[in-house]
């Protein structure tokens, strides 16, 4: 895991969109949220390249996952702009609607469709929202079961697998749709930990393969092997943020130093 | 024991306006509870609050007593006597139907409404996540979600309809009830009539709860039942 620096990292994930590969696949300026009068993200600046791989960490409370959301419109925010491949959400009512598209995302929760099968699950969007044909969207589900290593459980429900087959359901279900980035909410957090292992294989193979990814973790490990920066947040902003080396082995900030004395022995 | 089933027999003749009593003010009851809710759910605030007071009075006043006004005091107001609303409200039966339905409007558009704000908020997440339209994601992760909330006081409710359907007996209608309670004042034998009508009650509401049970596994949850799952 600790090579992940040095796997070759295509200049152009396979998925990528061609013609803009210079632009950022997300630049977030200067966006701050309230919930009532509690400022729970303040003045997030953060840019994301394409094929970047970013672990968001901090503190619970610290706005990580509420940052995240905000990418695709999970949350609303009031001030500053986000813009994901050049689109600014907002900006008009069906940028959402695109971006979305584009952006996947991953629950600690799962939240996989519990009367639909598996299979089901990974259709659906692609029938109902790109308009791919049933046999097609089928062939492109099996793919996807396949990249996560379950796709004989095609034909169960999410309720007769374990938390860490249906978290790599999730993350199937997302790639079905072809996104160019995804997002993992604490995608571990609620997993036994003997299943952990396995999500963060899957993921560890997706950033392999180039995709933009941004995880919001308290896993360490997997931070310092596969992310290409880490973000640190406390408090709704961001702390500091650097390639793992440098963020484990030399944090500047004191904030930074403290946590990590509480998670890494 | 000829005599008890000449007695069935009579009181069998009601079965059809029960039936069609319960089923009847059970379709209206429920499309306008699901308009009732909708509203309630699409407009919130001050238009919500005021169909839920309105709603609340409804659930308060004993059915009864709706049945009385309805019947008694409809024929007295000159805009029903004499306008085409005569044709209905002159029928006990139609009052019958219009206040069950009234009144299952009521009960059931505060299931609904209650089915629907317990939701989890991640399934919807989700489906917004994956592009999913609003109705799309009203399909896929809401009606389901809904189904397994309301399903169980839902049946309590439909159950309770069937049983009050016997009201409709106080104002003239021959239903089960009707009869068995002819036949009671006619021989003066209290406990074989009303037995026996208490039987073909139960009866109903045991099919009732089959039909009931089969629909939500046709349309609701495939694999295991939802209690299942953690």
């Amino acid at each position: 895991m600790s090579a992940a620096a040095s796997i070759p990292m295509p200049d152009k994930g396979p998925i990528a969109m061609n013609d803009t590969s210079h632009t950022p696949a997300i630049e977030i300026v200067g966006m701050s949220k309230w919930f009532g009068s509690f400022h729970v993200l303040e003045d997030i600046d953060l840019k994301v390249k394409q094929g970047e791989r970013i672990v968001v960490c901090g503190p619970s409370g610290s706005g990580k996952s509420t940052m995240i959301r905000c990418i695709n419109g999970l949350e609303d925010f009031q001030r500053g702009r986000i813009v994901v491949h050049g689109q600014e959400l907002r900006q008009r009512a069906r940028a959402l609607d695109d971006v979305r598209k584009k952006v996947g995302m991953v629950f600690q929760q799962f939240n996989l469709f519990p009367h639909l099968t598996v299979l089901e699950n990974c259709t659906l969007a692609q029938r109902w929202v790109h308009k791919v044909p049933g046999s097609v969207a089928i062939d492109i589900a099996m793919q996807q079961l396949e990249k996560v290593r379950i796709p004989e459980q095609a034909q169960k429900y999410p309720g007769q697998l374990s938390g860490g087959q249906q978290q790599r359901v999730a993350i199937a279900r997302s790639l079905c749709l072809r996104p160019s980035i995804m997002l993992f909410d604490e995608p571990t957090s609620s997993l036994d930990p003997e299943m952990v292992r396995e999500v963060l294989d899957t993921m560890a193979d997706l950033a392999r393969d180039g995709m933009t990814i941004i995880c919001v973790t308290h896993e360490m490990g997997f931070a310092r092997g596969i992310a290409d920066r880490i973000v640190f947040m406390d408090q709704g902003r961001i702390v500091e943020q650097a390639p793992p080396a440098e963020f484990f082995d030399a944090p500047r900030e004191e904030r930074t130093q403290r946590f990590l004395e509480q998670v890494v022995r | 024991m000829s005599v008890l089933l000449d007695y069935l027999l009579e009181i069998l003749q009601g079965l059809g306006t029960t039936l069609s009593l319960f089923v009847i003010a059970l379709v209206i009851g429920f499309v306008l509870a699901s308009a009732v809710a909708a509203f309630q759910i699409r407009f919130p605030g001050i238009v919500a609050r005021s169909i839920w007071s309105l709603m609340f009075c409804i659930r308060g006043v004993p059915l009864l007593l709706i049945l009385y006004v309805v019947y008694y005091g409809f024929p007295l107001l000159p805009f029903i006597r004499e306008t085409v609303l005569w044709t209905v409200f002159a029928s006990p039966y139609w009052c019958a139907i219009i206040c069950l339905a009234f009144v299952e409007m009521a009960f059931t558009s505060e299931i609904i409404r209650g089915a629907y704000y317990q939701t989890p908020r991640e399934q919807v997440e989700a489906a917004r996540s994956l592009g999913l339209s609003g109705f799309q994601t009203f399909r896929v992760a809401i009606l389901p979600a809904m189904l397994r909330n309301g399903f169980a006081p839902y049946t309590t409710e439909v159950i309770l309809l069937c049983k009050s359907t016997a009201l409709a007996f106080t104002i003239t209608v021959m239903d089960l009830m009707g009869y068995a309670n002819e036949i009671r004042a006619r021989t003066l034998d209290i406990y074989h009539p009303l037995l026996i009508a208490g039987c073909i009650y139960i009866c109903i509401v045991v099919i009732t709860r089959l039909i009931l049970s089969t629909l939500f596994n046709l349309v609701a949850v495939g694999g295991t039942a939802p209690e299942d799952r953690a």
